[in-house]
C-alpha cells in the first residue's frame, strides 16, 4: 500500500474529523478570498466608473470662467487627428416644476454631437430648448422624461465678478424647460472630470442654445480630447498642437480697427487686459498706447458736481489739449467742455473724483482724489471718442442712464436730464482724462491695469498684430493647456482605498478564529490516533515519514478546504457586496459596486489559505507527534499526566510580564502626552497590555492551586490540567473582547462637544455652499439688504467666507486616491481669532495654528492645512508632503501640508491662505463656501432663512453637526463592519471554545464516570465543567476589557468621544452568552448517555 | 448488609428480538463485615452485577437491598448519596485525576456534597488512609509520578475516605503484575479485617478470590457458591 493510499484510507475512515478540519480551512480561505474579491470589486467598479465618466476622453482643457472659441476644438482635433468636443460647463440649480424639490450645485453642460460621440452614446436630435438630465439628478428631483424643470444657470460674467464694476444684477438666468430624456451611463449621463465614484448631478443642454442664452456665441470653456482609433495621445504632441492651433481670440483678446480714429485697438472680452499681455502688447510697437477707462461716482468742483461719468487714463505719448499726457502731473486732469460747464470749473481749479474699488475682503470702498484742472478741451478728436469706454457690462448697450447697472450702487435720483442728454449725445465718452500712471494707481486690479491698447492703423494690420502678439504669448500661461484626466482617473481608482486590505484587516479576527479552529480540530484528530504514529514508528518507519503522513493528511484537507473556500468566497463576496450596497452603504458612500474577481486574488487567497491552514495544522500537530514512541503507543491519556511546566519558565514569564507591562504603560503615557502618538499608543500599548494579561493568565493557570476543598478547587485543578488548551481559550476570548471594546470605544459621536471651537465643527453652527459665486461680504448690512434680508434678520450671524478652487473630493466619501483635492481659502486670522478647530500637527513650532498658512516657504511652495482624514487617508500624505497644482497662468506650484487638524467639517479639502489663493487663482472669483456663526439656539431659524433667501444662488445650508455626522458615519460603518466580522470571528472562536470543552470533557469521560460512581450527581459534574471553563471565559473577558479600556484611554481623552457603553455592554454580554452556551452545550453532550461506558472504555 | 433477590439483567441485541439474559435470577446475601468474591470468565456479567449492586445500573427484574434500603425505591440523589457515603469503589483502572496529588485524589469523594465533616477532619482521615496504604511519603505526588501499584493504593484510599460500609472492587488486580497484585490483595484483606468493611470483589484471579471468606462463581448468568 502506498503512503498516498494510507492517507486516503485515513481520511475516509476518520471522515468526521477530516470534514471538520476541511470546513474550518474552507471558512478561513472563504473569508480571506472574500476580502480580496471585495477589493477587486471596488477597484473594478471604480475603473469601470472612470470609463463611464470619460468615455473616449483622454485629455481635457478646462478654462473655468474664461472662454475660448469653439473653433479651437476643431483645430486641435485636426492637428492631432483625434476627436475633440467643445463644451460649456457651468454650475447651476435645478428645481422640479412645482418647486418642491431642488438640487444645488448641479453641473450644466452645453454639448453638441461631438460630446455624445466622445461618450460613444447615441446622439440626441431636435432638442433645442430642452434638457437631458442624468439619472442621479432625475432621481433626486423625481423627474421623468416628460416633465419640466426650472433651471437656474450661473451666468459667467464678462467682467471678473470681484472687480468693482461687475454688474450687480442677477448673475444667473432661469429657464423653464421640458425634459427631453434621462441619460444613463450608456448615454454618457455619468460624465464628470472628478475622480469620484458618486454620480454627479448633470444637466445637458444643446451648446448652441446655451451659447445664445449666455451671449457667448462660438465660445466654450471645456475641451475634451479623445484618442483616435489608431493613435495614443502624447502630452508633448498636444502642447505643440495647442501652440499651433490657438488664436488670441481663445484667450478673449482681439484687435479691431477704429477707422474714425485711424487706430487699431486691442481689447479684452473681459474688459481688463492682463498686465503681462499689456507689456507684451506694448512691446509690439513703440507707438502702442495703453488706455484705462473707469466709471467714477462723482466729479465735484467747489460749487457743483456731476454724477456718474467715465474718466480715461491715457498713456504718456497720447496727445490731448495740445500736449502729450506725459506732461500731466499725477494730480492734473483734463476735462471736457461739457463737464467744465456743468461743474463750473476751469483751468487751475481743483476738482475731486470719487470712485469705488473692491477691497480684498469683498467690500466696496469709495475712494476720493483731488486733481487740478490742467486744461479744458472741446469734445472733439480723442476727447470725443466714444470707444474709449470699454464694453462694461450693464453700460455698453443701454439706451439711457436709468438702465445703468454698472456693478456699483447707483443712485438713479442723482441722474439729471443733462446727464441723460450727454449719454444720448456722447454715450460713454470720457468727461475727463488723467495720466495712465495715475489711473493705474487708482483703478488697476488683479485682472489688469488697462482696458485697451491702441496702435496707429497706418503701421499695422489687425492680422499682423494678432499673429505677432500670439507669437509672444505662451498659451499655457493663459490657461490653454490639457491635463491628463483619464490617467489621473485611472491612477486615482487603482490607488484608492484598498478594500481588499481593509476587509482582510476587518476580517482578521474571523480568519484567525478559523485558523485556530483548523489547528484545534486537526490536533484533536491526531490525539485520537497518536498510537497509530507509535505503531508506525515502532514498525521501523522513520520519524519524518510518520510526521509527513499526518501533515500530508492535513495538507490534503487544507488544499481541498482552500479550494472549496474559494468557491464559498465568491458567494461570501456577493453577500458582502450586497451589504455594502444596502445597510453598509455608508462605507462606500453609496457607490454601486459590480462583482469583479481577478486571477491574482484567486491565487493569493488559495495559496495563502493553504499555507495558513497547513501552518496552523503543523503548529498544532507538531507537539503531539514529537512524543516518544512509548508515549505515542500509550495514546492520548498518557499525555494527561504531563502537566508540569518546564523549570524556570515561571521566572521567564515574570520577567516578560514586567517588560511588557512597563513598555505598555510607557506607550500609553506617551499617547496621553502627545496627541500625535495616540494611534500608536492604542495599537502598541494595547497589544503589549494584552500580552501582559495573557502572561498573567498563564501564570495563574500554571501556578499553585488554592486549598483543595471544594468543587471550585476541583474545577480550578481541571483547568490547570490542560494549560495549553486553557490558555488558548483565554487568549481567543481576550483578543476578541479587546477588539470589540477597542473598536467600540473608537466609534465617534459627532455631537459630542460639537459646540466647542476646538471640535470638528470649529464651533460653527452652520455651513453653506453656493452654486453661484458671492463676491461681497455677507456680514455687511448693505450686502444683506441686496440679498433681500430685512434689517436685524441676520443679527448675531457671522459669515466666514471661503473661496473654492474646484478639485477632487478627498473626503472619506471618495473611494479614489485623490490626486488634486479641492482647495479652499481662508483668512487665517478669522479662524485663529475664533480658535476654530484643533490641530494635531503643526510643522513650524513658532506658529500657534492657522497663522502657519502665512509662512513663506519659498521655492514656489505654499503652506496648506488639511484635516486628519483628508491628509492621511484621503491623500495618503503626511505633514511635509507636497502636491503639485497649476495656477490660472499655467504655472506649476506646490502645496505643502504644514498642518493637520482633527477630523472636521472641512474634510475633503486642503486649505490655503486667501492671499496665496488669490495670487494663484485670479480666475476664481468670490466665495462659494461659508462657515456660519449664529446666536445660541438660532441655528435652524437661520438655516431656513438662508435657504429661502439665497435659493437663487443655489445656497445649500446644512448644520455642521449634520455634516460631521455624515463624515463620521463612514468611519462608524467601517467600525460596524469590523464589529460584525469580528463578531462572527468571536462566534467561531466561541464554537472553537465549545470544541475545546467538548474535547476536554470527552477526554475525561472516564474521570467523570468515576466521579459519578463515587457519588457525584450529574448536575454537580456539569457544574464542575461549567465552573472550570467559566473561570477561563471570565479571565479572557477581564483581560480583554481591562487592557482595551486602558489602551483606548488616550483616544478617549483627546477626542472627547462618548463611549457607547450600552451597545458595547450588550455586545460583550452577547459574546459571553455565546461562550457560555457552547460550554453548556459541550458539557451537556459529554454527560449525555450512559456514563458507565466511560468506565468500561477505560 | 447486601441482599440480591432474583436479580435479572437483560440487554437488547441489535437485530434480534430476544434480549441477551446476562444475569438470571441472582440471589445473594452478604453479611456486614463479610468478604465475598465473585469469579467467572470474561463476559459472564461480573462487572454488570457489581454495577447493579452499586446502583450504577438497574436490574431488569428483582431487587437489590443495600444496608436495608431497596435501591429501586431510591431517587437519583439518594442513590448518589448511597454510593458516596455507604459504598466505596475500586476499579481495575484507578481513574485518578492526573491534575491532583495523591492527597487531593483521596479527598475528591468528600467534595460530592454529602460530607458534613470539617475540612481538617477530612484531611486528617485522608492522611491516615494514605499512611495505611503505605503512601505517606507520596502524598503530594501526582499520579503521573507514581507506579501502577501506588496508583491502585491511592484508589483504595480514595474508596475508603468516606468510611463506607461496603467496598466494591472490580478486578482490582487485573492490570497489575503478580507481586503488586499480591500486595493489593493483602491490603484489601487487611482493610476488611481491621476496618470491618464488607468487601465484594469481582475478579477472575482465583488467588485473590480464595482470600475471601466466600467465593461465588458467575457462569452463564447464574451465580453459585464455590465450595
Amino acid at each position: 500500500m502506498y503512503l498516498a493510499c494510507l492517507i486516503k484510507r485515513s481520511l475516509v475512515f476518520y471522515w468526521r474529523t477530516a470534514l471538520a478540519v476541511l470546513i474550518a480551512a474552507m471558512v478561513g480561505t472563504a473569508v480571506l478570498s472574500g476580502a480580496l474579491f471585495v477589493g477587486d470589486s471596488v477597484r473594478g467598479s471604480l475603473s469601470m466608473i472612470v470609463e463611464q465618466r470619460l468615455g473616449k476622453t483622454e485629455l481635457v482643457l478646462s478654462t473655468g470662467s474664461e472662454f475660448f472659441t469653439t473653433e479651437l476644438a476643431g483645430r486641435v482635433s485636426s492637428e492631432l487627428n483625434s476627436p475633440a468636443a467643445a463644451v460649456i460647463a457651468l454650475h447651476g440649480v435645478a428645481v422640479n416644476a412645482d418647486g418642491t424639490r431642488r438640487a444645488n450645485n448641479v453641473r450644466i453642460y452645453g454639448v453638441d454631437d461631438d460630446f455624445f460621440a466622445m461618450g460613444e452614446a447615441k446622439v440626441i436630435e431636435d432638442w433645442s430648448g430642452q434638457v437631458v438630465l442624468n439619472m442621479a439628478l432625475a432621481n433626486k428631483l423625481l423627474l421623468e422624461s416628460t416633465d419640466e424643470i426650472v433651471l437656474r444657470i450661473v451666468k459667467p460674467g464678462v467682467l471678473p465678478l470681484d472687480t468693482a464694476l461687475t454688474a450687480s444684477g442677477e448673475n444667473s438666468i432661469s429657464f423653464r424647460l421640458p425634459v427631453k430624456a434621462i441619460a444613463t451611463e450608456k448615454e454618457f449621463g455619468r460624465f464628470g472630470l472628478e475622480s469620484n465614484q458618486q454620480w454627479p448631478l448633470n444637466i445637458f443642454v444643446p451648446r448652441s442654445w446655451l451659447e445664445e442664452k449666455l451671449e457667448l456665441t462660438g465660445h466654450a470653456n471645456l475641451l475634451l480630447l479623445g484618442s483616435g482609433d489608431t493613435n495614443d495621445i502624447k502630452t508633448e504632441d498636444v502642447d505643440s498642437a495647442v501652440k499651433k492651433a490657438w488664436t488670441i481670440a481663445d484667450v478673449g483678446l482681439g484687435f479691431k480697427a477704429n477707422e474714425k480714429r485711424s487706430v487699431i485697438e486691442l481689447a479684452s472680452r473681459r474688459v481688463f487686459i492682463d498686465d503681462d499681455i499689456f507689456r507684451k502688447a506694448k512691446g509690439l510697437s513703440p507707438k502702442a498706447t495703453g488706455i484705462l477707462t473707469y466709471f467714477v461716482n462723482e466729479i465735484k468742483s467747489d460749487t457743483d458736481s456731476c454724477p456718474y461719468s467715465m474718466v480715461a487714463a491715457i498713456d504718456d505719448n497720447v496727445k490731448l489739449g495740445g500736449f502729450p499726457a506725459s506732461q500731466l502731473a499725477d494730480d492734473e486732469i483734463i476735462i471736457n467742455r461739457w463737464l467744465a460747464d456743468d461743474i463750473k470749473a476751469q483751468s487751475g481749479d481743483v476738482i475731486e473724483l470719487s470712485y469705488f474699488v473692491l477691497s480684498s475682503d469683498g467690500k466696496l470702498d469709495e475712494h476720493r482724489k483731488k486733481f487740478t484742472v490742467r486744461e479744458v478741451v472741446e469734445i472733439e478728436g480723442l476727447a470725443a471718442d466714444q470707444t474709449l469706454m470699454p464694453d462694461f457690462p450693464g453700460l455698453k448697450d443701454v439706451e439711457n442712464c436709468r438702465q445703468w447697472e454698472p456693478g456699483v450702487p447707483v443712485d438713479l435720483d442723482k441722474i439729471r436730464d443733462v446727464d441723460e442728454k450727454y449719454w444720448e449725445d456722447y454715450r460713454g465718452t470720457p468727461k475727463a482724462f488723467i495720466s495712465l500712471k495715475t489711473g493705474q494707481q487708482m483703478w488697476s486690479n488683479r485682472y489688469g491695469s488697462v482696458t485697451a491698447v491702441r496702435y496707429p492703423a497706418s503701421q499695422f494690420g489687425t492680422e499682423q498684430l494678432s499673429n505677432s502678439l500670439k507669437d509672444m504669448i505662451n498659451p499655457r500661461s493663459e490657461g490653454l493647456f490639457f491635463s491628463d484626466v483619464r490617467q489621473r482617473g485611472l491612477k486615482a481608482s487603482s490607488e484608492g482605498t484598498d478594500f481588499g486590505q481593509l476587509f482582510a484587516g476587518l476580517s482578521m479576527f474571523l480568519i484567525g478564529s478559523a485558523l485556530v479552529l483548523t489547528g484545534l480540530l486537526f490536533v484533536f484528530g491526531v490525539q485520537r490516533r497518536t498510537n497509530q504514529a507509535g505503531i508506525l514508528l515502532a514498525g521501523g518507519f522513520n520519524e519524518a515519514t510518520v510526521h509527513g503522513l499526518f501533515i500530508w493528511e492535513g495538507m490534503v484537507l487544507a488544499i481541498a478546504g482552500s479550494g472549496l473556500g474559494l468557491v464559498l468566497g465568491l458567494a461570501y463576496t456577493k453577500a458582502v457586496i450586497r451589504l455594502l450596497t444596502t445597510i453598509w452603504a455608508d462605507a462606500v458612500s453609496g457607490s454601486e459596486l459590480g462583482f469583479y474577481v481577478t486571477v491574482k486574488s484567486c491565487v493569493i487567497s488559495v495559496v495563502a489559505g493553504i499555507l495558513m491552514a497547513t501552518a496552523s495544522i503543523w503548529y498544532a500537530g507538531r507537539k503531539e507527534l514529537r512524543k516518544s514512541i512509548r508515549e505515542l503507543l500509550d495514546g492520548s491519556r498518557q499525555g494527561q499526566f504531563d502537566i508540569s511546566s518546564p523549570a524556570g519558565s515561571g521566572k521567564l514569564a515574570y520577567i516578560l510580564l514586567v517588560i511588557t507591562l512597563v513598555s505598555a504603560l510607557l506607550l500609553i503615557a506617551a499617547g496621553l502626552i502627545d496627541d500625535s502618538m495616540k494611534v500608536g499608543a492604542f495599537f502598541g500599548g494595547g497589544a503589549l497590555l494584552l500580552l501582559s494579561g495573557i502572561i498573567v493568565a498563564r501564570l495563574k493557570i500554571t501556578g499553585s492551586q488554592r486549598k483543595f476543598s471544594s468543587i471550585a478547587s476541583l474545577a480550578s485543578a481541571n483547568a490547570q490540567s490542560r494549560p495549553g488548551r486553557s490558555l488558548a481559550v483565554v487568549t481567543l476570548l481576550a483578543l476578541g473582547v479587546f477588539m470589540v471594546v477597542g473598536v467600540g470605544s473608537n466609534r465617534r459621536d459627532p455631537l459630542a462637544g460639537a459646540e466647542k471651537r476646538g471640535s470638528g465643527t470649529g464651533g460653527f453652527i452652520l455651513m453653506a455652499q453656493s452654486s453661484a459665486v458671492i463676491t461681497k461680504d455677507l456680514n455687511l448690512e448693505p450686502v444683506q439688504r441686496e440679498y433681500r434680508f430685512f434689517e436685524d434678520e441676520l443679527k448675531g450671524v457671522n459669515f466666514v467666507s471661503i473661496r473654492v478652487r474646484d478639485g477632487e473630493d478627498a473626503s472619506c466619501f471618495n473611494l479614489n486616491r485623490v490626486q488634486k483635492p479641492q482647495l479652499l481659502s481662508v483668512k487665517p486670522a478669522e479662524l485663529e481669532s475664533r480658535g476654530a478647530f484643533s490641530f494635531t500637527n503643526i510643522m513650524f513650532s513658532e506658529n500657534s495654528g492657522w497663522d502657519v498658512l502665512e509662512e513663506k516657504l519659498g521655492d514656489d511652495a505654499i503652506p496648506a492645512i488639511g484635516d486628519e482624514a483628508t491628509v492621511i487617508w484621503g491623500l495618503g500624505k503626511s505633514p511635509g508632503d507636497e502636491i503639485e497644482y497649476v495656477d490660472d497662468s499655467g504655472r506649476s506650484f506646490r502645496v505643502r501640508i504644514v498642518g493637520v487638524i482633527n477630523n472636521s467639517i472641512l474634510q475633503g479639502n486642503l486649505i490655503i491662505s486667501d492671499k496665496n489663493f488669490r495670487e494663484r487663482f485670479s480666475n476664481e472669483q468670490g466665495y462659494r463656501m461659508f462657515l456660519i456663526d449664529t446666536q445660541p439656539g438660532q441655528g435652524s431659524e437661520v438655516l431656513e432663512l438662508l435657504t429661502e433667501r439665497m435659493s437663487d444662488k443655489g445656497f445649500e445650508v446644512t448644520t455642521t453637526a449634520e455634516k460631521l455626522a455624515a463624515f463620521s458615519s463612514v468611519e462608524n460603518t467601517y467600525l460596524t463592519v469590523f464589529q460584525v466580522l469580528g463578531g462572527f470571528g468571536i462566534i467561531l472562536g466561541s464554537f472553537g471554545l465549545g470544541v475545546v470543552v467538548l474535547r476536554n470533557v470527552l477526554d475525561r469521560r472516564g474521570e467523570l464516570a468515576m466521579l459519578w460512581a463515587l457519588g457525584f450527581e450529574k448536575a454537580t459534574l456539569k457544574r464542575i465543567i461549567l465552573r472550570e471553563h467559566f473561570g477561563l471565559v471570565l479571565m479572557g473577558f477581564l483581560i480583554g476589557v481591562v487592557t482595551a479600556a486602558v489602551a483606548v484611554m488616550p483616544v478617549l481623552i483627546s477626542s472627547a468621544q462618548r463611549v457607547p457603553f450600552i451597545s458595547l455592554g450588550l455586545t460583550i454580554i452577547m459574546i459571553a452568552i455565546s461562550g457560555l452556551f457552547w460550554i453548556w452545550l459541550a458539557g451537556s453532550v459529554a454527560l449525555k448517555g450512559d456514563l458507565l461506558e466511560g468506565l468500561r472504555n477505560e | 448488609m447486601l441482599e440480591l433477590i432474583n436479580v435479572c439483567r437483560d440487554f437488547p441485541v441489535p437485530g434480534v428480538n430476544e434480549p441477551a439474559h446476562i444475569l438470571k435470577n441472582i440471589n445473594l446475601r452478604v453479611e456486614a463485615g463479610q468478604s465475598v468474591s465473585i469469579v467467572g470468565p470474561s463476559g459472564s456479567g461480573k462487572s454488570t452485577l457489581l454495577n447493579i449492586i452499586s446502583g450504577l445500573d438497574e436490574p431488569s427484574a428483582g431487587a437489590v437491598i443495600v444496608n436495608g434500603s431497596d435501591l429501586k425505591q431510591m431517587n437519583e440523589k439518594a442513590l448518589a448519596k448511597l454510593r458516596n457515603q455507604d459504598i466505596g469503589f475500586v476499579f481495575q483502572l484507578h481513574h485518578l485525576l492526573p491534575q491532583c496529588s495523591v492527597l487531593e485524589n483521596v479527598i475528591v469523594p468528600t467534595l460530592a456534597g454529602f460530607c458534613e465533616e470539617s475540612k481538617n477532619q477530612i484531611e486528617q482521615r485522608a492522611l491516615e488512609l494514605i499512611e495505611a496504604v503505605g503512601l505517606a511519603d507520596h502524598k503530594n505526588h501526582r499520579p503521573g509520578e507514581l507506579s501502577v501499584g501506588q496508583r491502585q493504593r491511592t484508589a483504595l484510599a480514595r474508596a475508603l475516605v468516606n468510611e463506607p460500609k461496603l467496598l466494591l472492587a472490580d478486578e482490582p488486580t487485573g492490570a497489575l503484575d503478580a507481586d503488586t497484585a499480591g500486595e493489593i490483595s493483602e491490603l484489601l484483606i487487611e482493610l476488611n479485617e481491621k476496618r470491618k468493611v464488607t468487601l465484594v470483589v469481582v475478579t477472575h484471579s482465583m488467588d485473590l478470590a480464595k482470600k475471601m471468606s466466600k467465593v461465588y462463581k458467575l457462569d452463564n448468568g447464574s451465580l453459585s457458591e464455590e465450595s
